[in-house]
Order: C-alpha cells, then structure tokens, then sequence
C-alpha cells in the first residue's frame, strides 16, 4: 500500500508541473499555426466552390453549410486536371529533380573546401558568393540568353538546369558552408590522425553529418524550382512541348475571369508533390543526428 | 620519376581542355552547316528541337514552321490555336501558338537575348517602331506588302501605327478589340421608358433622371492589380477622340501637343460632369479605385433590382458576367449595348487591337501572314462557326468571337447579334478611317502603363485635372 | 574578437587549424596558380563538353524519362565520380603542390558556374547603368543622380529600407520562437504544426497572389458581399470595408505580412535544423543545474544557433531586397507602396528603361555590403572557437 502511494505521488506531481509548464507553448503554437493557416484554408475552400459563388460570397460563409452537397463543386478540379498536364509535370520533374541535385553536389564540395580548407583568396571568394545572393535574376536573364542562343541551347533541359544551378548555388554555399562550419574542428582532426584525407573526411564525414542541412536546402531548391515561371519560360520556352506546369497554369488562367476560380484548384495541384518531398524529408531533422555522432 | 609524373599530369590537362574546345567547335560548325540547309532558321535560330526537324524534313510544299508569339492565353489562345490548324492544314504548315502572360517583357527578353520568335503580334502598337528602330523587324515595304491596299482595308490610321522612323511600314494589322461601348440593363429601360441616349448631354440628363426615380445610374471599377486606373483612361480617350477631334487625339498621344493640352483638360471637365455627379456612382466615386473592373459588371446582376444601370468597357468584359447572364447566347440577356454617345455631333471607336510584326521574313512565313490578313481568314478567326460562311470554316472556341480587323470582313462571321453589331461598328469604323486605338497603348509606356493609369487614380480619389495633367506630363520621357 | 581586416584580405596557407603540417613558404608560383585554375575548370567543361557530347539531351522531343535518369546519373554520380577524379589526379603532385591546388578543385567548379551565371550579368549590370536607357552611350553617374534625387524612387528606397527593417526580423524571431516551441512538442506535433507554418512556401506565386486577394479583398458598398476575409469580419462587426491595399501608408505594412507569411517557413525549417544540432547533453546538464527553459535557451540554445540566425536573417534580408512580386502583383507600386526591386523590374520590363533598371540593381548590391561585413565577422569568430 505504502510503497504503491508513494512512488505515483512523486512522479505524476513532476510532469503535471511540466505539462502545466508546457501549457503557453501549445496555446502560443496554435495561435500562430491558426493564423498561418487561415490564408490557406480559404484558398482551399474556394477551390472547391462554384467559380460564381467564390466571386459571390466570402469562403468563409460555408462555414455555415459544410454539409450541403450544393457548397461543394469539383468543377475546378476537374477542369485544371483536363488541361492534359501530364506532359507539364513530366516536364517540371524533368526541370526540377536535376535542378536541386547538381547545385546540392557541387555546392556541398565548395562549402567543405571553405569550411576547412586554407587558400588564398577563400574569404575573397565566400563574400563574393554570399553577395551573388542579391544579384537579381531578372538582370541575369537576358546575358545568360544570349550566350545560350550563341551555343544553340537555348530550350534545352541541360540549359535550364544550369541556370537553375547556378541561381540557387550562392544560398546552398552560404548555407552549407555555415553548418559545415559549426561542426566541431575534434571529429575532423581525429580522422584527419586515422589518415583520411580531405576527399573522404568530405564523403565520409561531412556529408553524413550534414544531412538535415542539405535536406532542408533540398526543400527550399525544389520549391523554387518547381513554382519558377520565369528561368522555364525563359530558357525553356513556351512551345507546348516544353512548357512547365506553372507556364501551363499562368496559360489556363489567362486574363479574365478564370483566375479566381482555376488558381486555387491549380495551386492545390501543383502543391501536392511539394508536400510530399517535405513530410520525406521531415525525418531528416531530428534530434540528436549530429550530436549523437559528435558524441561517439 | 616524379617529375616524369607531373609533366604527364600537364598533359592530361591539356588534353582535357583541348577536347573540351574540339567539341564545342565541332557542335558550332554542325549547327552552322544545320542552319544552312534551311534559310528559315538562318536569320533567327529557335533553339536546337526546332532546327533538327525542319532540316530533316522534306516536305514538297513549302509550308511555315514556327511558334507564333503573342499575348492571349487560356480560352483565347485556344481559339487562335484552331485558327491557326485551320492555315495548316490549308497550307500544309506547322505553326503553334505560344501565348504568355507578360507577353511584353518576354518578347524584350527573347529579343536582347537573341532569340526572337519568326512572328509575334502585340496588342502594344508602341513597341513596334521600338523594335523595328533598333532593327529587328523586316518592314512591309521589304516583304511586299501593298501599302496603300492595306492602308484602304484596314485603315491608315492603324497602318500609320507601324510607320517607323525610316518611314517604312513594320506594323499589320490584325483584329482588334472594341471599347466604345456601354452596357446597360435593358428590363429597366424599359419599364421606365428610357430612351437610349445618343448624345453626351441626353446621358447626362438620363442619368440625372434615374437618379431622381432613386437608382443609380454608373457602375465603375478602376481596380486591376498592379495596372489600376486604365479603364478610367479608356473613359477619357473616348470622350477626348469626340470633342476634339481624332487629329488632337493624334497630336495627343504622339506628343505633338503636351498632355496637359487645355483640350485634355477640358475632356477630363467632361468626364467629371458624370463621374462627380451626385449619386451617378454607386459606392462613391472615391471607391472607384478599390473596385476590381471585374467586379464592376456584378451590380448589373443583383436580384431584384440591379444596383446600377449602366456600365462602359470594352467588348472582352463579357467573360466577367456570371455565367447565369445567358450573355453567351446574345439572345436573352437583360443586358444590351448602345453606342458611346456623341459629343458637338462627333462620332468616333475606339478599341484596341493586335498587330503582327515580322522577325523572320522567310518567304512561307511572309506568304502565312498576308494570308491571315486576308477578309476570308479573319472570317475563320471571328467566331467559332464561323457563321456557317467562313470559306476555312470556324476553328475557334465557343464564346470567344474575335472582332474583324479588314473592312470587308462578313459580318455573317459572326454568331451572336452581339458581335455581329461590334463588328459592323468596327468595319465602318476602318472604312472610314475613323477607328482609333487606345491613347495608352500608343503612349510610351512610363505614360501609358504608368503615370496616365495613376493620373486616373489621383483624379478619381478627388486631385484636380490639371494636376494630375501636369504630373503626367512631367512624367513623359 | 577583434575586427577582422576589410572582406578579401587574403589568408596565409596553413594555419594553426589547417589540416597536417602547416603548409609554408611560397607555392605562389605561375604553375600553381594555373593548376589551380585548371582544376577549378576541368570539371564544369567535362560537364558541358558531356552536354554537347550526348546531344538528345538537347532533343526536345527525347524521352523525358531517360533525360531525367541520366541527369540524376549525370548530377549525383557524374559530378562525384568527376570530383573524385580530380582529386586523384591532385594528389598525383607532390604533396606540396596538392595541397595547394586541392581547394581549388573543390572549390573551382562552384566558382566557374557563379562566375558564368551571376558575376558576369552583375558585371554586366553594372556597366548598363552607367548607360542610357537602350544602353547606346555612356552617361556617367546620371541614372545615380536620378535614383537619389527623384521622388519617386526616393519612396521605393524608403519603402525597401522599412520592409527590410520589418521583414527579417518578424519572419525570424516567429520562425525561431516556433521551431524552439515545436521542438518541445510530440513528434506527431511537431510535424504537423511545423509543415502548417511551412505551407505558404509551397504554394506557387500565381496561387499565393489569390490566397490574398481572399484576405486582403475589398468591396465598396453596393458591389456585393465581401470576399475578403479581414472585410468580413469589418463589415461583421458593422464597420464599413476598408480598402486595405490602398490606404498609404498602411498598405506597405499589409504587404509586409504577405512576405512575413512566407518567409517565416524558411526561417522555421532551418533554425529548426540547427536547434536539433544543439546537444542534449548540455540543456541536460543546464536543466540539472535548476535553470528554467528560458534560461536554458538563452544561454544554451541561443548562443550555440546564434550563426544559424544570422544566416537565416542576412538570407531573409537578401530576400527583402529582392522582393519584386508581391508588390507587382496586388498594386503595381501603385499608392506609395513602391520598392526598389520591383520598380528595378518595372524600368527594365515594362518601360525599357535599361539604364534606371540596372542602376537600382547596383544600389541592392551595395546595399548588402554591410551585411557581408557581418558575415564575414561571424564566420571568423565561429572558426575561432571550434
């Protein structure tokens, strides 16, 4: 009796205090997820209305009768999936997947190299890519065009995935080289004793412990890549064949009254696979993945 | 050993870099040689897809091959697209359409990057010299084109659109679209005996009269995004083109004469007779700035009673009506059109429109656009039947009916009543020579898509004619 | 920490934490310096030369499927067996010149692509503004004197220095109070609280642009019901609409929030990264020592990320000064909400005006040197304490 008392009195009184404690957290967290989400719900509930009563009525108002089937319409969804965009998302995966492998690869070498590597000119060269961030695309647009054009790869898929390269390379530098950076100097320095040289501390050691890093910047690389309108309808054109899914959304919008009600079906559509590559590389930021192998 | 090492290293790199230019040289002379098969691409390349199947095909007639550039997207590029299967299988020709959003800045782009499309058409005429300027263009002089021809058939002052500084012509017309129009709510007329005004001072008057039976006469929306204020320059245009005359308008917005002509004030007076009547604008004419100009068309449509009577804009606003209009079908709708009214007896249409411009003048490519040109081929392009006469037949999409742009179009092309009366107005109008184009589209385009759209604003939101007049007339480069 | 020399001062060899021995004396030689360059441009002419080589790769009408497999094959494979390479081949010199010209071909493929994609156009860049509008003569420093002394781009530069002000750090202290948050929550949780704020990221331009005109939208009287949502809850508590986007100078804030909006996903994922970086052994060993979770984030948490938000704030700040969209899209920088990358947008696109255009891209660039100085002061202090 005595010792079954005793023992819950201790424990159960120690996490009431911390899940009291964690009380303003969860009520501050959904206040802001409430909030960042209340933009979207309403596109998402549009998308899903009559094109007339988006225009008629606020999203909101169906609060009122979620239940009456006559609230709902597919009629959206329906026409942006018609448009035949099979051959626009194979063309945006095509664009996009090579576009954030190739800037990750070559980028994760140059954050090493300026991470821990001495040579003349590195501080020279790291500010020079850090402040490449501010370049503006727009400005490099036509340059870059005519030198295509001179070499005849203009509206090819290489074309576009070094020009998606080569925009995207300044942040994965700047960000990687910053983690890269922060690891601790005694995991290099011991396998640095063990032998290894710079190429497999690279392969064997930074990049492991890089990933969440590198998964994040995936992310962010894919998204720009598959929402970009204009690098594709630049450098790719706007030939059926070729065209991305956002030129082909931009297209099927057009001008008149179709933007209020195809854009959000179509952003819900084009949101999918983004979505997708975010919960995969949910799992990648965990903790404990570089402190766990500091550690050891 | 060692040193034997380094200089074999040397020369591996050497070797690589040497490859490296062998190939990129060699890529270079095939694509020269490619280009040389098929003068087409001679002039202006489009990209490797496009040059391999042209060199390889053989085909006996000489049918155009290229992407046609322009503006239009959705359902109105889908129309153009079968128009254009139409001319290929006419001509055994495989051109596309590519249609872009911000037609404007990527044709520049494609321009300086040297990749400009063979063909494109713009519904800015005020590019075209700035390209052709700068030596892009072929003019029509040069492709044969007959000028004084085309000058009757489609009117000189659409023609003088595209006459350049070296006073060739690089501009052909094509179809245009049509703004003097006011859209009124017909039921309403009717049960309370209103008669159509013809005249400025009779609108005035039968607004003041549907005002005093206790409704609003105007509905107004300024609001489109980052190009707020253009339906309001629409609204001044027509009433300037009236009451001054079409050689002012030209003066106008060729700069001959300032912006802040005491003619452009006077018509901005004239407008404010209407816009700032008590009670004439529904929300206020305060608020016309916040209203979406798609939006603006909504109150002609609440039940019971329409919330304003009537409302002008051009010809596409249609496509914002709700679909329960029954506007498609002509027919039944509750809203009908009449003419803008005349002011001192003078007359005018004002619209827009889209003028093709020649990159690449191969010669299937010249032999393609005059065909376009043509009364029978715009016949195709007007509507979706084609009226049941169109010699191709109607390759469109139902709903969109492109306006003519020959005087001798048939009107017949058309199916609806609607278009049919837009289109008699504008083939009169080119007939005549009385068809003028939007000034903000001739004007360069920190006026025209800047200041003269935010001078509309100012002016709305209650800043004096002359003021607003004055700024932008400081703001013309 | 003493301030460190101006940016491009550069560094001796070697070093007290390079690897090995430190490397002395002189490798400066004309030979190493061209193995450098060499093993920089090997790799991306290998690229391109493969390009070229493999010429279906250019056929628009190929497989899409086998053009993306062997851009896969091409970008993780190609690139790393090409960097293994060159190593290999590096590490055939002497060990002295190796290690001399190793960073280079690490560092060289990077830098040739920047070079060819970004320094060239900002070289360009510079040079047209200088020029007249169509680029066709110089005209000194008249687009500068242009720039700061018309009022209208006075109010674009005002206007960028308010949202550069506002943006960073709103979309940076909710980010970081965020992850920091959701980091306490379940796993469950978390994730799903932490893709909710991520969710605006995904969401293509041309869908972000309508999501505000449904928050944003604004009808006069008479124009029937409010679709925007803030009008509907104005007009539900029976005020009349406001036209937000319209109302100087309030709209410049209601613009900011969209940015905000967006930004704070990004801020979110990577301080979020950074925080699981942070040991647990010591908020272990705070906590034990009776500091309170503020206390533990304060002198734990925070300092060990404090690299990580200045990264996640100089790219936000980046971003900033890019911003170009948002503005073009709800008012054209039309009622004073003008800003420097959008009118920067507006003279080169719509009025050709290459000249102004290219000037206001210079003044970005000059804009971020600060920031740069800032980074480049972190980065030092970081490598002296690991």
């Amino acid at each position: 009796m005595t010792a079954t008392t005793q023992t819950p009195t201790v424990t159960p009184a120690k996490e009431k205090e911390s899940r009291f404690s964690k009380w303003p957290i969860y009520v501050t967290i959904s206040v802001i997820a409430f909030l960042w989400t209340i933009p979207t719900l309403g596109l998402l509930i549009n998308s899903f209305r009559e094109s007339a009563s988006i225009r008629t009525d606020g999203w909101w108002t169906v609060l009122g009768s979620v239940f009456d089937s006559a609230t709902w319409s597919l009629e959206n969804y329906r026409t942006v999936l018609d448009e035949g965009f099979g051959n626009a998302f194979a063309n945006t995966l095509a664009v996009s997947i090579p576009s954030v492998v190739i800037p990750i690869t070559i980028a994760a070498f140059a954050a090493y190299a300026f991470a821990w590597m001495h040579f003349p000119g590195r501080n020279l060269m790291f500010v020079t890519v850090v402040g490449l961030m501010v370049v503006p695309l727009q400005m490099a647009l036509i340059p870059i065009l005519r030198i295509y054009t001179d070499f005849d790869v203009t509206g090819t898929f290489p074309a576009v995935w070094l020009a998606h390269a080569g925009f995207g390379l300044p942040l994965a530098v700047y960000l990687l080289r910053n983690y890269m950076g922060s690891l601790p100097s005694s995991i290099i320095e011991s396998a640095n004793i063990d032998g290894a040289d710079h190429f497999s501390i690279f392969a064997r050691l930074i990049v492991p412990l890089s990933v969440p890093v590198l998964a994040s910047f995936a992310i962010f690389q894919f998204l720009w890549v598959w929402n970009d309108y204009l690098v594709a309808l630049v450098f790719l054109g706007i030939e059926p064949n070729v065209r991305v899914l956002t030129v082909e959304l931009a297209d099927l919008a057009g001008r008149g009254e179709g933007a209020l009600s195809l854009l959000p079906a179509a952003a819900f559509v084009t949101m999918v696979l983004p979505l997708v590559v975010f919960f995969a590389l949910q799992r990648f930021f965990v903790r404990g993945l570089t402190a766990g192998s500091v550690k050891g | 050993m060692r040193k034997y090492k380094w200089l074999l290293l040397l020369v591996v790199f050497a070797l690589i870099a040497a490859a490296c230019g062998d190939d990129e040289g060699d890529d270079t002379d095939t694509t020269a040689a490619d280009a040389g098969g098929t003068e087409t691409t001679a002039a202006a390349d489009d990209g490797g897809g496009t040059e391999t199947t042209a060199a390889g095909d053989e085909a006996p007639m000489a049918g155009a091959e290229f992407l046609l550039f322009g503006a239009p997207g959705g359902d109105e590029g889908k129309a153009i697209q079968g128009f254009l299967d139409a001319y290929n299988a006419e001509s055994g020709s495989n051109i596309e359409y590519g249609g872009s959003e911000d037609f404007e800045a990527q044709l520049r782009i494609r321009v300086e990057g040297g990749d400009p499309p063979e063909v494109a058409f713009t519904p800015q005429p005020a590019s075209i010299c700035a390209f052709a300027d700068e030596g892009h263009l072929v003019s029509l002089e040069d492709m044969g084109f007959d000028i004084a021809e085309m000058e009757a058939n489609h009117s000189k002052f659409w023609m003088d659109l595209g006459l350049c500084a070296d006073g060739q012509h690089y501009g052909i017309p094509w179809f245009p679209n049509y703004k003097s129009i006011i859209f009124y709510h017909e039921p309403t007329f009717t049960a309370n005996g209103y008669a159509i005004p013809s005249t400025w001072d009779e609108m005035i008057a039968l607004s003041q009269q549907i005002v005093d039976d206790g409704m609003t006469p105007w509905c107004f929306g300024f609001e489109s995004g980052g190009a707020t204020g253009w339906p309001g320059t629409d609204w001044l245009e027509d009433i300037l083109v009236r009451q001054s005359g079409g050689d002012v308008y030209a003066d106008w917005f060729n700069h001959d004469i300032p912006f802040n002509d005491p003619a452009v004030i006077s018509a901005f007076d004239k407008f404010g007779e209407l816009f700032f009547a008590d009670g004439f604008v529904l929300g206020g004419a305060g608020n016309v700035a916040g209203v979406a100009f798609g939006d603006a068309p909504g109150p002609l449509f609440t039940d019971p009673e329409p919330g304003c009577l009537m409302l002008k804009q051009g010809s596409f606003i249609t496509n914002f009506f709700p679909d329960t209009a029954g506007y498609e079908d002509g027919e039944e709708s509750e809203i009908k059109t009449f003419p803008f009214p005349t002011i001192d007896g003078n007359t005018g249409a004002m619209g827009g429109g889209d003028t093709i411009m020649v990159f690449d003048a191969a010669p299937e490519n010249v032999e393609a656009v005059k065909a376009w040109i043509t009364a029978d081929w715009m016949c195709t392009l007007a509507s979706a039947s084609g009226g049941g006469v169109a010699p191709y037949g109607g390759h469109g999409v139902a709903g969109i009916e492109r306006l003519p742009g020959h005087k001798d179009t048939n009107l017949d092309c058309y199916e609806s009543d609607q278009a049919k009366a837009f289109a008699g107005a504008v083939t009169s109008a080119l007939a005549a020579n009385s068809f003028v184009f939007d000034a903000s589209d001739l004007m360069p385009p920190e006026v025209g898509q800047g200041s003269f759209w935010e001078g509309m604003i100012n002016w709305s939101q209650g800043t004096s004619a002359q003021e607003v007049a004055d700024t932008v007339e400081a703001s013309w480069p | 920490m003493t301030t460190p020399p101006v940016i491009g001062e550069e560094e001796l060899e070697g070093g007290p934490r390079g690897l090995g021995p430190p490397e002395q004396e002189h490798v400066h030689t004309v030979g190493v310096w061209l193995l450098r360059v060499a093993s920089a441009l090997v790799l991306p002419a290998v690229v391109i030369a493969f390009f070229f080589i493999f010429g279906f790769l250019k056929d628009e009408e190929a497989n899409k499927a086998i053009q993306v497999v062997v851009a896969i094959i091409a970008g993780i494979g190609g690139v790393w067996a090409l960097y293994w390479g060159m190593d290999r081949l590096v590490s055939m010199f002497p060990e002295r010149i190796a290690r001399a010209v190793r960073p280079f071909a690490f560092v060289g493929p990077a830098m040739a692509i920047l070079a060819f994609y970004l320094v060239y156009p900002a070289i360009n860049t510079i040079l047209i503004s200088f020029q007249d509008k169509r680029s066709e003569a110089f005209v000194g420093l008249e687009n500068y004197t242009t720039i700061f002394t018309d009022s209208f781009y006075l109010v674009s530069i005002r206007n960028s220095v308010i949202w550069v002000l506002v943006v960073p750090a709103a979309a940076v202290a909710i980010g970081l109070a965020f992850a920091t948050m959701a980091d306490k929550l379940s796993r469950r949780a978390e994730s799903i609280t932490k893709s909710l704020i991520f969710l605006p990221m995904a969401i293509s331009f041309v869908g972000a642009s309508v999501v505000w005109t449904f928050v944003y939208g604004f009808r006069p009287e008479g124009f029937g019901n409010q679709i925007g949502v803030l009008n509907g809850i104005v007009t539900s508590l029976g005020g009349s609409p406001v036209n937000w986007l319209q109302t100087s100078p309030w709209n410049n804030l209601f613009l900011m929030i969209i940015l905000i909006w967006l930004q704070t996903g990004f801020s979110m994922v990577i301080l979020s990264s950074a925080i699981k970086g942070v040991p647990d052994v010591l908020l272990e060993a705070a906590r034990i020592d009776g500091a309170t979770e503020w206390q533990a984030f304060w002198r734990i948490t925070f300092p060990s990320i404090s690299s990580t938000v200045v990264v996640v704030w100089t790219t936000v700040v980046i971003t900033v000064w890019k911003v170009f969209d948002i503005v073009w899209v709800m008012t054209g920088g039309l009622f004073d909400t003008q800003v420097i990358a959008q009118t920067m947008v507006d003279e080169f696109f719509t009025n050709f005006n290459f000249g102004i255009g290219a000037a206001l891209a210079v003044l970005l660039f000059i804009a971020v040197v600060p920031i740069l100085i800032v980074n480049v002061q972190r980065f030092r202090a970081q490598e002296a304490i690991r």
